[in-house]
């Protein structure tokens, strides 16, 4: 009776037991439960939506990656800008490198470009969208070069074939990704030439050309120009070949529009200057453009932007004055003077700026005055390069600076013009001053020597790059042009020399952190390129490869 | 970077009204995971909420109130004045001293806690009432507590077979400027940072002023455009933050009898949560990055059911053999979501050629139609733990007992991995000596046990399954961490041996426990190459082993009827050991890293928490080197440049704890002690590079620093050694002190008024000091602050809240 008793009760909790279980035991929804909602697939998206993002961090468009991309990097080595302090003394300002400051243009690269291109490159091919696949080959072109010009030998075709799945990668020459980049941009542009795509749904996603096809090819010879040329110390016979190929191609002219992406992202340089100050102007930009009486200059900068507090007691008022920071300064914190000097003329929602048309103009006359066949002469396509520039420039920024015209009165003044740079003088802290470098005026000069006609040449096409500071402080490592101020104060304990300034970045905290020991490969790479006598290993006054350093510009 | 300033979301167990509770149970191991699986892997603390008993009513009453003060400050120069635009304090030898501000800032904080309940039933039913309030101002002005606490539970015996206990509870809690660490929206770094010898007062009074042009009050300071130093009483009144938290528990449990010796239990509890947390940065604030004014507005809600069904089972045959056995199943749903609106008042709405700035319309209007575009985040997690489980207990003779239990859960965290269930079994035993052998009557327990378990854990939601975004202008984001198909659960294995003995005629306790637990499989985020276009990757490694020895002593001594002593003394001792970590990572795993030059990185045969900082460079014979200006020069931060300093944990703690009762008088006092450890001080090193603090002044009093035998200028050496912002580069190897301390945690005096109202009717009233003084510490702040409870930075300060002394009056009152 009583085990009767024990059975039946069992029998009931246990059934009541299994009743819940059964609920329970249910893993079914498992992979509901641990999908995010708020997450995608891109299977589920249309296919262009990938290419927004390698398309536009060629220019950063978040406040964070604009910063440390180049910001606090390389824009403060081109000449065009300069931070109103100095981060407490630990950022690169003094050249005392900091891995953190000078990892951005790493991250931006690999994270948010070279992620997408290499993959979207892959599946475009296979697609048979060779068109596609063009537009992100150029992209990724023009983003390993601002990549490889930075540090050096970098990691590349192991991050497309990924032979360790993702453990380590091995690195390249420069050499080796230089000859990658001509692939790149000869596969793209047979792609573009045998394109089949529909042309307005490659608008609805081409911030670049708007899915123009014609303008893609100029670009992409273009970049190949401009590549070309950056390594004709390094390899002239090449850098001649690639050049003529590319002109012969065609690139952008005066009648084409500059590659500017207007999609409501935001430019991030506004926040830089306006809302954080951590971004000034540099000397060097103003008191050349001021020295040389140029039209662009209202283009580029405002005047003061508050009232100055000057070193004799004097008031310099807000909106009188252009004033630029020395470079490599001791400027210690904010609020000081130094906020209040010129700012660039520009909003959150400028364009952001990918390649000027009137760079080929100075890409060319520098090829046709090393002999090369470039489709005329240096002197012509210098002059024509101003024009474009100054045109060009107002169509772009002419709206943000209240500016609607520029007489061609005033732009044939200034290609006449033989003004040449102002001294630095800096109001607040004569410890700054420095007499001007270059004395060079606009006017084509056809009895000077290369060394000056080429001086010219960078002078002007530094003053139409504005603001992209990757091909400013390239080209002044290659060439020396313009001569720039020497840093104020060099804390580099010795790893760059002041006047000869800083030649690279050093490497990434992530990369020593998570790749370290090919990068110690890579530094052999970097060692085994770099034709400086005084500086060898990851340091700033280490040459990469096509910054010859026992070789002149002729 | 680590700002600061993050919302805390508060817990849960500190919403409960210490009133209601009737016991604190902590369990440990294997019993607690078995019964509660993987939330349970490194223990559970158990409150059992106070029931009524039947046949009684009673009512008690209780109020406690408390007033605090900040202690432990740190040390302040008074004789030199500011400098570099309002910023720091390196300018001219002030005239006169300058008053110690912080002391100035920092008020008396007060907290009253009033609770009363009700309790009483019969056979067939009981309940018991409760209701608590806290309110308090802390020491910070403006920051302000309230909250309300209601607990309702009801028993009832049906047919005498049958249980049913029902409960509810409600908390809602209001909070205004509750403390946080960090560089922004922290009152603390200007009221430490004010440059020597300005007006305070006027500051302190005038901490906005009319801009005419925009016709709103703005920031008014000595600098307006450092980002991490602001007038603290613009950052209390207009950057306050405020939280709105409800929560409320319904639960109940049903016990049917069904012999003798076997019963069914089921229980179900739902928890649901939410806080509305709101914080208008007034236009102005932060440097004017928040030009017009910005919106913040998150709203936060969690949900978990708990339900169980158990099976038990006692029996026990000839007084000889027992058997104990439980089994059941369980089911666990937790929900968690969140909604934050953001109007970014950084720019002011304009349009330019058709084209639109994105931006707010006007200044402080803290609403959504203020601003061109919100900002607006979601996110919803959800789970589902499914579980069986058994235990078994065998005894025999009351003296020996063996225990078995197995688990078994299935959790949809590992959706999308090899498996989804994960099995762990433990087995233990236990001997009562006395019971077998007679010691003699000094001898009432002599207890040996020793168990061994495996407890497994599971993962992250979403970690097996990490998907694209849709970013910026419907850009299409890949993911920065890859989806770890491979995972697997963590599990945990432990080793416990023990001894718990009773001696003396119950005069001497003595507990004395050795165990060893090793952690494998553990789940790891490491730093991915950039290459990979991964941020992050995930990692099953590892084998962290923690052993060690708990003791605790204790002594009653009833000297007369009316005079007894009881003492306490515990001690702990662990020592943590990574012995095997993540393959292929030759610097080491690091747990967390300052840009400043900290981090805490894991590496094999060392600890978990060891800590690596920033030196001074030095010449090849170890001198400081000193540069051409009088400074040092920083070390390199990266991982091969940096110093072993030590293990942030203590490995040795103690407390020693002593009460007396003399007729109605009681007086006891808690005394305790940390022995190892760091602690890592960013506040000393910035009042350092600020000028403000006392060494700083003193070196300029002596003309020079002199470190390790080099002379320094004093500015050159602070100001490299110390942070001049919040991403300024230090020699942190100069902050990081010995967190050893012995301290008074607690002495309190207590009388019972006996039979005041009635015989049992007592009214107790009590006299609390909390901690009240330091016998020892090396480090210039108390050593228990914490800049996050993140893995790795327990114990670094980070302009953290200081320590506070309490006293405490305490009355209870039972009718």
């Amino acid at each position: 009776m009583k085990l009767n008793k024990f059975l039946k009760y069992t029998a009931i909790s246990a059934l009541a037991l299994t009743g819940l279980m059964s609920v329970n035991s249910c893993t079914d929804d498992f992979e509901k439960l641990n999908t995010n909602p708020y997450e995608v697939d891109p299977t589920s998206l249309p296919f262009a939506a990938q290419f927004k993002e390698p398309f536009s961090y060629v220019y950063a468009p978040q406040q964070n990656m604009f910063q440390f991309w180049t910001n606090l990097s390389i824009d403060l080595f081109g000449g065009y800008f300069m931070t109103p302090h100095n981060f407490g003394g630990s950022g690169n300002v003094q050249y005392n490198l900091n891995r953190g400051f000078c990892g951005g243009m790493y991250e931006n690269v690999y994270s948010h470009i070279f992620n997408n291109t290499r993959t979207l490159i892959k599946s475009c091919d296979e697609k048979g969208f060779k068109d596609y696949a063009g537009m992100m080959r150029v992209v990724q072109a023009y983003a390993i070069s601002m990549l490889t010009d930075a540090y050096g030998p970098v990691a590349y075709s192991t991050v497309i074939d990924d032979p360790t799945n993702g453990v380590s990668y091995a690195y390249d020459t420069q050499e080796q990704i230089y000859t990658s980049l001509f692939t790149l941009l000869d596969e793209a542009i047979a792609g573009f030439k045998s394109s089949t795509s529909d042309k307005a749904a490659m608008a609805s996603f081409d911030y670049w050309c708007g899915g123009d096809m014609d303008m893609w090819i100029k670009v992409a010879n273009q970049f190949k120009l401009r590549f070309a040329m950056r390594i004709v110390k390094a390899n002239p016979t090449l850098a001649k070949q690639k050049a003529e190929e590319a002109v012969a191609g065609g690139v952008l002219t005066s009648s084409d529009k500059d590659v500017l992406i207007n999609q409501g992202l935001t430019n991030e340089m506004y926040r830089m200057y306006y809302s954080w100050q951590d971004c000034g102007t540099n000397a060097n930009l103003i008191t050349i453009m001021e020295g040389m009486q140029d039209p662009r200059l209202p283009l580029y900068m405002t005047m003061n932007q508050g009232d100055i507090k000057c070193e004799d007691g004097s008031t310099i008022a807000a909106g009188t004055r252009y004033l630029g920071i020395r470079p490599g300064h001791d400027i210690v914190s904010k609020p000081n003077e130094y906020v209040n000097y010129s700012y660039i003329v520009l909003d959150y929602t400028t364009p952001l700026p990918v390649m000027f048309a009137a760079e080929s103009y100075f890409l060319r006359a520098e090829g046709a005055l090393r002999g090369w066949n470039m489709g005329g002469a240096a002197k012509d396509f210098y002059e024509e390069g101003i024009r474009t520039s100054i045109k060009h420039q107002l169509a772009y920024k002419g709206s943000f600076a209240g500016i609607s015209s520029i007489s061609d009165a005033d732009i044939e003044a200034y290609v006449n013009n033989t003004a040449t740079q102002e001294d630095l003088v800096d109001p607040v802290n004569s410890k700054f001053n420095y007499k001007a470098m270059n004395n060079v005026g606009t006017k084509w000069n056809e009895s000077g020597s290369n060394e000056e006609k080429l001086q010219q040449i960078i002078i002007q096409k530094w003053i139409a790059n504005f603001p992209l500071s990757t091909e400013a402080w390239a080209e002044y490592r290659r060439t020396g042009y313009p001569k720039l101020f020497p840093n104020y104060i060099n804390n580099s304990d010795g790893t760059i020399d002041t006047n000869e300034q800083i030649r690279r970045l050093i490497y990434s905290n992530n990369e020593v952190n998570t790749n370290n020991a090919e990068l110690q490969n890579g530094i052999q790479l970097l060692n085994q390129e770099n034709t400086s006598d005084k500086f060898t290993g990851d340091i700033g006054g280490t040459r990469v490869w096509w910054d010859q350093a026992k070789k002149g510009n002729f | 970077m680590n700002y600061g300033g993050q919302r805390d979301g508060g817990d849960a167990m500190s919403t409960i009204n210490p009133d209601d509770i009737a016991q604190i149970t902590l369990l440990k191991g294997a019993s607690a995971a078995a019964l509660y699986g993987a939330v349970a892997a490194n223990g559970a603390i158990m409150i059992t909420t106070k029931s009524a008993q039947s046949g009684k009513v009673a009512i008690n009453v209780s109020s406690n109130t408390t007033v605090e003060n900040a202690t432990s400050l740190p040390k302040f120069q008074n004789s030199y004045g500011m400098s570099d635009a309002g910023t720091f304090s390196w300018g001219d030898k002030l005239s006169s001293s300058a008053p110690n501000y912080a002391k100035d800032f920092f008020r008396t904080g007060y907290t009253t806690n009033n609770s009363i309940s009700l309790a009483g039933g019969n056979e067939n039913i009981t309940s018991y009432f409760s209701y608590a309030n806290v309110s308090s101002n802390g020491v910070v002005p403006e920051n302000t507590y309230m909250s309300h606490n209601l607990l309702a539970k009801v028993g009832f015996n049906l047919w005498t077979k049958l249980h049913v206990d029902v409960s509810a509870r409600y908390n809602t809690q209001h909070i205004e400027n509750q403390p946080a660490s960090g560089y922004l929206h922290n009152p603390l770094t200007g009221a430490y940072l004010f440059p020597r010898g300005e007006d305070w007062d006027y500051y302190k009074n005038n901490y906005e002023v009319l801009d005419p042009a925009q016709n709103i009050n703005v920031h008014n300071w000595t600098n307006t455009l450092q980002e991490q130093y602001s007038n603290p009483y613009w950052t209390l009144n207009r950057q306050k933050p405020i939280s709105d938290r409800n929560r409320y528990e319904l639960g109940g449990t049903v016990k049917y009898d069904i012999m003798e010796g076997l019963s069914a239990t089921g229980r179900i509890r739902y928890e649901r949560g939410d806080e509305h947390w709101t914080q208008n940065d007034y236009a102005s604030s932060t440097a004017g990055r928040d030009k017009l004014g910005t919106w913040h507005d998150d709203r936060v809600f969690s949900e978990q059911t708990y339900a169980d069904a158990m099976l038990q089972y006692n029996k026990s045959w000839d007084d000889t053999y027992t058997l104990s056995v439980t089994a059941g199943g369980s089911y666990t749903k937790t929900k968690a979501s969140s909604t934050s609106l953001i109007g970014y008042g950084d720019t002011q709405f304009a349009i330019n050629d058709g084209v639109i700035t994105s931006g707010a319309y006007y200044p402080n209007m803290f609403m959504p139609s203020n601003y061109y575009r919100l900002s607006t985040g979601v996110s919803l997690k959800e789970k589902r733990l499914n579980s069986v489980f058994a235990t078994a207990q065998f005894g025999y003779k009351d003296g020996l007992f063996v225990d078995v239990s197995a688990r078994n859960d299935w959790s949809s965290a590992l959706a999308y991995t090899e498996g989804v269930s994960f099995f762990y079994p433990s087995v233990g035993a236990s001997a009562l000596l006395n019971k077998f052998v007679d010691f003699g009557k000094n001898v009432d327990l002599f207890k040996l046990r020793a168990s061994y378990s495996i407890v497994g854990n599971d993962v992250p939601i979403y970690a097996s399954n990490v998907r694209y975004t849709i970013g910026d202008q419907g850009s299409l984001v890949p993911p920065t961490e890859a989806p770890f198909r491979t995972l697997k659960p963590e599990k945990t294995n432990s080793l416990e041996v023990g001894f718990d003995g009773t001696f003396l005629q119950n005069r001497l306790d003595v507990n004395l426990t050795y165990y060893k637990t090793n952690t494998k499989n553990q789940y790891f985020k490491v730093t991915a190459p950039y290459e990979s276009g991964l941020k992050q990757r995930y990692v099953n490694a590892g084998n962290i082993e923690n052993q060690g020895f708990e003791m605790s002593l204790g002594w009653h001594q009833q000297f007369t009827d009316n005079f007894s002593w009881s003492t306490n003394y515990n001690f702990s001792y662990n020592n943590n050991k990574v012995i095997e970590l993540v393959e292929g990572l030759s610097d080491g795993l690091t747990l967390q890293s300052y840009c400043t030059g900290a981090s805490v990185i894991l590496k094999e045969g060392g600890h978990f928490g060891d800590l690596y900082v920033r030196d001074l460079a030095r010449d090849e014979n170890g001198k400081p080197i000193k540069n051409e200006k009088g400074g040092p020069v920083l070390a390199g931060s990266d991982v091969k440049d940096l110093i072993y300093v030590g293990d942030m944990n203590a490995k040795v703690n103690m407390g020693w704890t002593n009460t007396f009762h003399y007729k109605d008088f009681t007086l006891s006092f808690l005394i305790d002690a940390k022995i190892g450890g760091k602690v890592m001080s960013m506040t000393e090193a910035t009042l350092d590079g600020w000028g403000v603090s006392e060494r700083s002044g003193a070196a300029r009093d002596a003309g020079a620093v002199v470190f390790e035998g080099v002379s320094f200028d004093p500015k050159e050496f602070y100001t490299t050694v110390g942070g001049t912002s919040y991403n300024s580069n230090m020699a942190t190897s100069l902050y990081v002190y010995d967190a050893t301390n012995v301290r008074l945690r607690e002495l309190s005096f207590g009388y019972t008024f006996r039979n005041l109202f009635g015989i049992g009717k007592n009214l107790s009233a009590s006299l609390i000091g909390r901690n009240l003084f330091f016998f020892y510490k090396d480090a210039p702040m108390d050593p228990d602050v914490s800049a996050s409870t993140g893995n790795g930075w327990q114990g670094v300060d980070m302009f953290a809240m200081p320590a506070s002394r309490s006293f405490g009056l305490n009355l209870k009152l039972n009718f």
